[in-house]
């Protein structure tokens, strides 16, 4: 039947414009989708590498030179006049370059966290490599998608991945098991999406968000749809009830993909679920949205209270998160509308990535150095003997807390501000007050650092790490910058 | 409506009827002359009796998993099998030349990792 | 003789419906990617009855294409899914000497 079908309408040639050629090699194309190509031809080149001998040794090369093009073309997109390409399933502008500069920030940062973290997988780090540049040009596609198959194929493109990089180190148990279970549950958030969008389709007759007719959106089937749709991406973003995978998951992976995971999945989930929202969610939903918000702000912040283990005590506070984050989402069905909603989305996201980033990635450097579990106890005394990472993770803390002068308070300014302004301006003070009761986990790390002793049986590393310490420096620093000086970054994306 | 479906409930039962009727007949006119080699499966093939739950060696899954992936790639060529035609007649030949070529190899780059990396041999 | 294509839809409604119910009450893993593989099934079916719907409705403009294509990138995806999961299926059983969900219990708070 689907061959009968093709056939009939390439015969009727008037669906095919004459002009087809030219608008696949425009300029324009391949501006709009310069960096996704630079990271496929990344993609390619890194299984080349794998495959000829003596190119093995130029992997990492290939690696940071695909993601400077890939970044360099993003570059060229911001700024530049809105591009939309392949009959309005693929959007260019300046928001979906930053946040393309943010994947590949986000990739880049887990990457060099993860150099010498593998110990008995070293010989693997060549797939391990081709993976995360696979998951990253998934989250760019996801992020330039206005079209539920575009936006599926990005899922995809960096789920695979992910369930495959979580169980990463095979011989240990824990990997092992996360993978399985984030697989388990992805494939069925994927199966759920699958079935909305089949509905939504069965409602309006197009998979394009431009091309949905808004007289259809009331419709049974419509409204199935963008539920399953919902709750399928509430699960890549872990917010309630879908969140119960993300400390399991996040505790038991290597702790680079958990890095990983952490930002650039939720980022690039709330890049496409904004126009998503904006697009399928109806006005009515917007105090749902808001209720599910604070549950879920709720949950991961007295869910993070009593955790020991830092990689949990993060997966709890990244719920938490999502939370605010979905506050946004919930206030763009009001006066604002959805440009400013992205703008404050992205933004808090950015300050997100690099906190979240360089909190986990020093996770993962501590985690390396003694070979076990980096619990509240086993970083006490870490500011006596290595000050300068003490100092970044409680800069960190303090941000993810949302403490003025970080770029964590003006993300959480923007969020709070934009519910007060779409009338949700109760549920913006109870976030207000969730949030203030984050401090108290986020301050407990702080007091860990500096107030109390090395414990005996769990010494902190006394060695450092040139490369590790770097790129923590710089978190730090993009995170202060995005605190102190943020009117360039805003004003880029007006 | 549900009248609708009487064909598909008639089929069924032709197709059943037709089955039941077959083995009846035999059963009723057939001659009987049992021995070992008409009891087996026919020429050749697995025991019909027994345990189905026999070990296979894990070698079969790795091939059969290769054998999924590439075979399931292989619907895409049937949807540019099937547009290519009307492609080229409207002069967009080089398109339908260039798109099955970035597949292929693709696919090519695919099966050589695979290769490299020692999927397609037997014993290891 | 047709077949309405709003049957269809609820057809793959009830199977969405026993392969989900299949996900949360079963706990052997290969019987859950089975499930899995039902629900995919499902939003195949449904697609093609949607694009069916919209190919006979009164003034289409043509045979609705996406909801085949839609079913085709359904069907790869499946298939990579399936590799990926039989592959951690695999390593778990090597792990624990289990495919039981219920033994999959290290991690929780």
């Amino acid at each position: 039947m689907i061959a009968a079908m093709i056939q009939a309408s390439t015969t009727t040639a008037d669906i095919m414009k004459a002009g087809l050629m030219e608008e696949i090699f425009s300029e324009r194309t391949l501006q709009a989708t310069g960096p996704f190509m630079a990271l496929s031809f990344g993609i390619l080149l890194l299984v080349l590498a794998e495959i000829v001998p003596g190119l093995q040794l130029l992997r990492k090369l290939i690696f940071i030179a695909t993601l400077g093009v890939a970044g360099w073309c993003a570059w060229k997109t911001i700024g530049a006049p809105e591009a939309w390409v392949f009959e309005d399933t693929y959007v260019a502008n300046s928001t979906t370059g930053w946040w393309t500069m943010l994947f590949l920030a986000a990739t880049f940062i887990a990457w060099l966290f993860g150099q010498r973290y593998y110990k008995a997988e070293s010989a693997l780090e060549g797939e391990h490599d081709l993976l995360m540049m696979s998951a990253c040009a998934g989250m760019v596609l996801m992020a330039g998608s206005r079209d539920l198959l575009v936006f599926f194929v990005g899922l995809e493109l960096l789920s695979v991945p992910l369930y495959t990089l979580s169980a990463f180190q095979r011989s240990r148990r824990e990997s092992v098991e996360a993978g399985l279970k984030y697989f388990v549950l992805g494939a069925f958030a994927a199966a759920t999406y699958l079935f909305g969008s089949a509905l939504v389709y069965a409602g309006t007759g197009t998979l394009t968000f431009k091309a949905i007719n808004p007289a259809d959106l009331g419709g049974p089937l419509v409204i199935a749809g963008a539920a399953l749709i919902a709750a399928s991406l509430f699960f890549k973003v872990s917010v309630f009830p879908f969140h119960m995978w993300v400390p399991d998951v996040y505790q038991g992976a290597p702790a680079p993909v958990t890095t990983f995971m952490a930002t650039g999945t939720k980022a690039a989930a709330f890049a496409f679920l904004v126009p998503a929202a904006a697009a399928l969610l109806p006005y009515e939903s917007k105090h749902l949205a808001a209720v599910i918000a604070l549950v879920t702000m709720a949950v991961g912040n007295f869910g993070a209270l009593v955790q020991t283990d830092l990689k949990r005590l993060l997966a709890y506070s990244g719920v938490a998160h999502a939370g605010t984050l979905l506050l946004a989402i919930a206030a763009l069905q009001g006066e604002p509308g959805p440009d400013a909603a992205m703008r404050a989305v992205l933004f808090y996201m950015a300050a997100y990535v690099f906190t979240a980033g360089g909190a986990f990635g020093l996770v993962t450097m501590l985690e390396s150095q003694t070979g076990r579990a980096v619990t509240i106890d086993s970083i006490k005394g870490l500011a006596a003997k290595r000050p300068g990472i003490a100092a970044a993770l409680a800069l960190f803390m303090l941000s993810l807390g949302g403490i003025p002068a970080t770029g964590g308070f003006l993300g959480k300014y923007l969020v709070f501000s934009l519910a007060v302004r779409s009338d949700l301006l109760v549920v913006a003070l109870i976030g207000i007050v969730l949030s203030v009761v984050a401090l108290a986990y986020y301050l407990r790390v702080i007091v860990a650092l500096y107030m109390q002793p090395e414990m005996d049986g769990k010494p902190v590393p006394t060695q450092a790490r040139a490369l590790s310490g770097l790129v923590a420096f710089a978190c730090a620093v993009m995170v202060l910058a995005l605190g102190l000086v943020p009117a360039w970054f805003l004003d880029s994306l007006r | 409506m549900l009248a609708d479906y009487v064909p598909i409930l008639l089929l069924v039962g032709v197709a059943l009827g037709f089955a039941l009727l077959n083995n009846a007949l035999s059963e009723l006119f057939g001659r009987k002359r049992k021995n070992i080699g008409k009891a087996d499966a026919y020429e050749c093939g697995m025991e019909p009796r027994g345990s189905a739950r026999i070990r296979l060696s894990i070698h079969f899954y790795l091939i059969a998993v290769l054998f999924i992936l590439f075979d399931v790639e292989a619907v895409f060529l049937f949807l540019w099998a099937v547009s290519a035609e009307a492609l080229r007649a409207q002069d967009m030949a080089m398109l339908v030349l260039y798109e099955i070529g970035v597949f292929v190899f693709v696919l090519v780059l695919a099966l050589a990792y695979v290769w490299r990396k020692g999927g397609l041999e037997w014993d290891r | 003789m047709t077949v309405p294509s709003e049957h269809l839809l609820i057809l793959a409604g009830i199977l969405f419906a026993v392969g989900a119910a299949g996900f949360f009450l079963r706990r052997n893993v290969i019987v859950v990617l089975m499930c899995i593989e039902l629900m995919l099934n499902a939003a195949n079916l449904s697609f093609l009855a949607a694009s069916r719907m919209h190919t006979l409705k009164a003034g289409a403009l043509g045979p609705a294409l996406e909801g085949p294509i839609f079913a085709i990138f359904v069907i790869v995806i499946a298939a990579v899914e399936a590799a990926v999961g039989l592959a951690l299926v695999i390593a778990l059983y090597r792990n624990r000497q289990s495919v039981n969900l219920e033994d999959v219990s290290d991690l929780k708070d």
